[in-house]
């Protein structure tokens, strides 16, 4: 041990004020980040992301037997992209990567016994949470918005660059990718903030996952008064191609474009706020976890 | 507010208070009633497992609230979190860390968190790093670390951002005997800062060593408080005094007379004695008067058994009889 005594160490003060709480969220979110990205438990996430790029590249490489592409024709390829995006994505990808990626940002940390060390510091419990929620945010654009991107270059594989050029000439590519990360924002904004919740609400996230679930699946047929807290029917809205027909179809009209976002905006803010009520009442024992 | 409340004020403004405080899992006794005024210096909190120690720690780290009762530290209450948490720091007996994390990462991270300026975090890491003596091991992965490590490392994360308070629950634990004396020796130097230090362990003889004060828990509820010599006096418990002299025998015949004298025994050497009494001062005033009428040579004389473990004992016991 050093000589050094307790007394040498100078530390000035800290006052609470916006500069220090800029510092403490931002030094929160890249420990978040890094931690949601690339420690064990990302890998799960890393799997979800693949299945939609491994589906689609088998479907832009496969060839029917008159060498024609399996997507026809491009309108038909974006609309299959949008029916895969619609099932496959939002439903498992995009779901279940949440779920994984926020429920761990608390209850991982309980289960590591880690918790502590934020709950010992000097930071406003409303800091803390917002700080973790957009490191978990930032995570899942990251992923889940990369796996999108991928996802749509790879359905003007088949066509060549020339219909890649044209459609973004067109401003198709720009309109339709935009929707598509829009959904991921938006969806990662509202089921993060559920998935958040309900990692600090219950010892075992999976019950509370397979409820938001089945409520999901279900919000076609729930009353309009009950629809607005679901958050497919927010996120659907935005789906650049039409669902109204078909086993996926959206039975009642989408919400316009800025109900979408402003209602998802408002959920998500309700939701995050119910977690900072939650963290200021929590109570640490991790003699039951 | 009245001159008596403004110095009440003012002194609870400079100590851990607890007023009243309890603390129920459901239907368990966690700790019940508990009221403490902790000043500064180092104060050993003291019980056997069950006893309410970790419980008690954690209510006063802020890390669970009390279900009844009150707790304030420098004034402060634990829902001010930024005030509160600024002036604490706890060293938990948890081992477990962020997955993957070195040392120096784990360190900094907790500055910037606290919300320093990356290059005050770099600063003060090093120079705690330094003070735990863990500066050569700061980049390897905290859970590559011995246990004695371990607790170092916890031990800096606690005292990183300098606090006027530190709680550490068995810091001790894990330490080889050459670093035990080195922490001790960082407790004594923050304790000497004016600041205030509550330890708790089952190690009684090393709360003895280090501690000004210690608080006695026992099944949730506390059994004393205090100087150890004062609780001693109040409990009653009779004292063991040995004293060095070449007049032993003749001293021995003397104080056995004395009324508060329970037992008196020589030492194997014939030159020195054991007395027990159930009366400190008074003994000490009586035998000090002999001493001057007899011309007896005494070369030293001291408590022989003033220990916690002493003490605990026998106010275990006496709760026991009473119970």
């Amino acid at each position: 041990m050093s000589e050094m005594s307790a007394g040498k160490l100078t530390v000035p003060k800290l006052m609470p004020s916006p500069a220090v709480w800029r510092r403490q969220l931002l030094a929160i979110m890249r420990i978040e980040f890094i931690k949601a990205l690339f420690s064990r438990r990302a890998f799960s996430c890393y799997a979800l992301v693949v299945i939609p790029i491994v589906v689609m590249s088998v479907a832009a490489f496969e060839h029917g037997t008159d060498g024609r592409p399996a997507f026809e024709s491009i309108e038909n390829g974006r609309r299959i992209f949008g029916y895969l995006f619609s099932a496959l994505f939002i439903g498992g990808v995009l779901f279940l990567g949440n779920a994984a990626v926020f429920t761990a940002l608390f209850r991982g940390e309980m289960l590591d016994r880690s918790i502590h060390y934020y709950l010992l510091s000097p930071v406003r419990r409303e800091i803390l949470i917002m700080a973790k929620y957009l490191a978990g945010l930032a995570c899942c654009l990251v992923l889940f918005g990369l796996c999108t991107i991928i996802c749509f270059l790879l359905l003007y594989v088949p066509f060549g660059m020339d219909a890649f050029i044209t459609d973004l000439g067109n401003g198709i590519v720009t309109e339709q990718l935009g929707l598509y990360l829009g959904i991921v924002l938006l969806g990662s904004m509202g089921y993060g903030a559920v998935f958040m919740a309900t990692g600090l609400l219950f010892r075992n996230p999976l019950i509370p996952i397979i409820v938001v679930a089945g409520w999901e699946m279900l919000h076609f047929v729930l009353p309009p008064a009950l629809k607005v807290f679901s958050i497919i029917y927010y996120i659907k809205g935005l789906l650049p191609i039409p669902l109204d027909e078909g086993p996926l179809a959206v039975i009642v009209a989408p919400p316009p474009l800025w109900v979408s976002i402003v209602g998802m905006c408002a959920l998500s803010a309700a939701t995050v706020a119910i977690s900072v009520l939650i963290l200021r009442r929590f109570e640490l024992r991790y003699a039951d976890e | 507010m009245n001159k008596a409340q403004t110095l009440t004020r003012q002194l609870s403004d400079q100590c851990i208070v607890l007023s009243d405080l309890s603390k129920f899992y459901g239907d368990i006794l966690g700790v019940n009633r508990i009221s403490l005024q902790i000043e500064a210096g180092i104060t050993g909190l003291v019980g056997p497992n069950g006893a309410g120690k970790s419980t008690l720690m954690n209510v006063i780290a802020g890390l669970i609230p009390p279900t009844r009762g009150s707790l304030e530290i420098l004034g402060v209450r634990p829902t001010q979190t930024e005030k509160f948490f600024a002036q604490l720091g706890y060293c938990t007996q948890y081992d477990s860390f962020p997955v993957g994390i070195n040392g120096y990462d784990f360190i900094r991270n907790t500055l910037l968190i606290h919300g320093y300026d990356r290059s005050t975090a770099d600063t003060l890491t090093m120079q705690t790093l330094e003070q735990v003596s863990l500066l050569e091991a700061a980049r390897r992965p905290v859970d590559a670390y011995s246990k004695g490590m371990r607790q170092r490392i916890k031990l800096a994360q606690a005292i990183c951002h300098q606090p006027e308070v530190l709680v550490l629950d068995e810091p001790l634990n894990g330490l080889d005997p050459m670093a035990r004396a080195q922490v001790i020796e960082l407790f004594r130097d923050f304790a000497n800062a004016g600041k205030i230090v509550l330890i708790s362990s089952q190690i009684l003889h090393e709360v003895d060593l280090i501690s000004d004060r210690v608080v006695l828990l026992n099944s949730g509820y506390l059994v004393a408080e205090g100087d150890l010599s004062n609780i001693q006096s109040e409990t009653g418990e009779p004292m063991k005094v040995f004293i060095r002299s070449t007049d032993a025998n003749a001293i021995a015949a003397q104080v056995f007379g004395l009324e508060h004298v329970v037992e008196v025994q020589i030492h194997y050497d014939g030159e020195g004695l054991f007395i027990r009494t159930t009366d400190a001062d008074a003994f000490f005033l009586a035998f000090n008067r002999q001493v001057i009428d007899r011309q007896w040579t005494i070369e030293s004389m001291g408590p022989a058994d003033e220990t916690v473990e002493a003490v605990y004992q026998h106010l275990i016991s006496e709760t026991q009889v009473a119970t």
